[in-house]
C-alpha cells in the first residue's frame, strides 16, 4: 500500500509519456492562432487610427504612446510577432522561449486593450502558457525532438507536473463557475437562461430559443447547466464517468457558442485530454500513426 | 541540486494551491482580499468566476453630436469599439472599474468623445460638440432592439468640449 505522501508525490512528480501535453501544445497553438487571428481582423479598431482606445494606465509619458495607443503599422508588427512565436510554439522548436514572447506579448495586449475586456478566457490561456513554461511540452512531436534524435516521432518522457497543473485549473474553473451558481442570485429557474439569450450577447438562435421555448423547458435547460457545472469538478477525474464528463463539457460549451457566441471557452473541451492517463494517450496515438511513434523513449532502444 | 529543484517545485505547487484555495473563497463569499497578494488572487478568481448573472435590460451608449450650425443628431459609439457585440458593449460601458460612480467614469467617457469627435471628422463628419447617453431599455426575444423601439430610460453621462 502506497502511503499518502507517496500518492501525492505520485501525483505531481510520476514520469509519464509526454504525447499528452505534445497534442494539447499542438491544439491550443492552433486555438491561439484561430483567437489572435480574430484580433488581427479588428486591427484599425483598436488603434487610434479607427478606434477608441483606452490603455489601461492613465498617466504615462507620450512615448508610451508607440505601444499603449499604437499606430496601425506598429499593432500589424504586435500581431506579426505573436504569430511568429505560435509557429514555433506550434511546431515544438524553442517552445518555452515562444511561450515567454507569447506571455509578454498577452501581457502587453491587457494593458494596450484587453483590460477593458478582461476576461477569464484569456486568464485560462495565460495561465496555460506559463504551464508550458515547464519541462516538457516538446518532448514529442516536435522539431526539438529532431533536432535532437533526427525524428519528430522520437520522444523523451516527462514529468506529469504540468498536465496536473492543468487538470487541477480547469477543476477549480468548473468548481467556482458551478458551485457559486448554487449561492447567485437568479439561478433558481429558466429565467435567467432567457435573459441571457436575448441580451447583448444573444446570437440569432439564443433569441429563437428565448422566442420558442416553453419557460418549464428553459427551467430544465437551467437545471442540466446546473447538475453538469456542479458535477464536472469530481467527474472529470473519475475514469469512469469521463465519457459523461466530456460529453457533458462538450454540449455545454457547444450551447454557450451557439446560443451566446462566446466561443473562447470551447478550447477547454480538447483540454480534457489532461485528465486522461498519458500512457492511454501514447497507445492510441502510436495506434493511430501506424506504429511510427517508438515504442521506448530516444535514446533506450 | 536535484533536491534543491524539488523544494523549488514543491513550493510552488503549495503556492497554486493556497492562491486556488482563496480565489475558490473569494468566488464563494465576494470577500476580497487586501494586501500584496491581492492581484494574483483576483487573477485566479478571475479563471473561476466568468459568469455570475444576467440583468432583465439591455444598456448601450449613444451620442447626440452638435454640428458647428447648431443641428443634432444622435449617433453610435458601438463602431468604434472591437470584438463581437458583448465586447463591445462590455468595453464602452466600462464594465471594468469597480467603482462605477459617474463622477469616476466621467473622465473617461470625456476621452471617449474626444476620440469620437476626432474620428467623425477623419470621415469628413464635423460636429463642434458631443453629449454621451446611456440607453437602457427592456430585453425582448423578438430581438435585441426590439424592446428599444417599445421605450428606452436615457440617462445623461457626460459633455466634451
Amino acid at each position: 500500500m502506497m502511503q499518502i505522501s507517496d500518492r501525492i508525490r505520485h501525483f505531481f512528480y510520476a514520469t509519464v509519456h509526454p504525447h499528452t501535453f505534445a497534442v494539447l501544445r499542438i491544439g491550443f497553438a492552433l486555438f491561439l492562432m484561430l483567437y489572435w487571428y480574430a484580433q488581427w481582423r479588428e486591427v484599425t479598431r483598436l488603434t487610434p487610427a479607427g478606434g477608441i482606445t483606452l490603455p489601461a494606465v492613465v498617466d504615462y509619458p507620450l512615448w508610451l504612446d508607440v505601444i499603449l495607443r499604437p499606430s496601425l503599422g506598429v499593432a500589424h508588427g504586435f500581431f506579426v510577432l505573436i504569430f511568429v512565436a505560435l509557429v514555433f510554439l506550434l511546431l515544438g522548436s524553442y517552445t518555452r522561449t515562444a511561450a515567454v514572447v507569447l506571455l509578454l506579448l498577452s501581457a502587453h495586449y491587457h494593458v494596450w486593450n484587453q483590460w477593458m475586456f478582461a476576461t477569464s478566457y484569456y486568464r485560462l490561456f495565460q495561465f496555460t502558457l506559463a504551464v508550458m513554461l515547464l519541462p516538457g511540452a516538446d518532448r514529442a512531436f516536435s522539431l526539438a525532438m529532431l533536432r535532437r534524435h533526427g525524428s519528430v516521432w522520437e520522444w523523451e518522457p516527462m514529468s506529469v507536473l504540468p498536465l496536473r497543473f492543468l487538470g487541477l485549473q480547469l477543476t477549480a474553473t468548473y468548481l467556482g463557475v458551478g458551485w457559486q451558481k448554487l449561492i447567485l442570485p437568479g439561478w433558481t429557474s429558466g429565467e435567467i437562461l432567457f435573459r441571457s439569450f436575448t441580451s447583448r450577447w444573444g446570437t440569432e438562435f439564443g433569441f429563437f430559443l428565448a422566442r420558442t421555448m416553453p419557460s418549464v423547458l428553459l427551467d430544465w435547460m437551467m437545471r442540466t447547466t446546473l447538475v453538469i457545472e456542479l458535477a464536472m469538478p469530481f467527474a472529470l477525474w473519475i475514469r469512469r464517468l469521463q465519457v459523461f464528463a466530456f460529453l457533458g463539457g462538450f454540449v455545454f460549451h457547444t450551447m454557450v457558442t451557439l446560443t451566446m457566441s462566446i466561443w473562447w471557452f470551447q478550447i477547454m473541451v480538447p483540454m480534457y485530454v489532461v485528465f486522461l492517463d498519458p500512457a492511454v494517450v501514447f497507445a492510441r496515438l502510436r495506434i493511430w500513426s501506424g506504429n511510427r511513434i517508438p515504442l521506448r523513449p530516444a535514446g533506450t532502444e | 541540486m536535484k533536491d534543491r529543484f524539488r523544494t523549488l517545485t514543491d513550493t510552488l505547487i503549495v503556492t497554486y494551491l493556497l492562491i486556488t484555495g482563496w480565489a475558490f473563497f473569494v468566488t464563494m463569499t465576494h470577500i476580497f482580499p487586501i494586501g500584496p497578494l491581492r492581484p494574483i488572487v483576483i487573477f485566479s478568481y478571475g479563471m473561476m468566476a466568468p459568469y455570475q448573472g444576467s440583468s432583465a435590460v439591455n444598456t448601450e451608449l449613444v451620442v447626440r453630436a452638435t454640428t458647428p450650425e447648431g443641428t443634432t443628431v444622435l449617433a453610435s459609439i458601438d463602431h468604434y469599439f472591437p470584438g463581437l457585440h458583448g465586447e463591445r458593449n462590455s468595453r464602452q460601458l466600462l464594465e471594468q472599474f469597480a467603482d462605477r460612480s459617474p463622477e469616476k467614469l466621467e473622465p473617461y467617457f470625456d476621452r471617449f468623445l474626444e476620440q469620437f469627435l476626432a474620428l467623425e471628422a477623419g470621415q469628413g463628419r464635423l460636429y463642434s460638440s458631443a453629449t454621451l447617453f446611456s440607453e437602457v431599455w427592456l430585453r425582448d426575444p423578438a430581438g435585441y432592439d426590439r424592446g428599444r423601439e417599445k421605450g428606452v430610460k436615457r440617462t445623461f453621462l457626460s459633455q466634451y468640449p
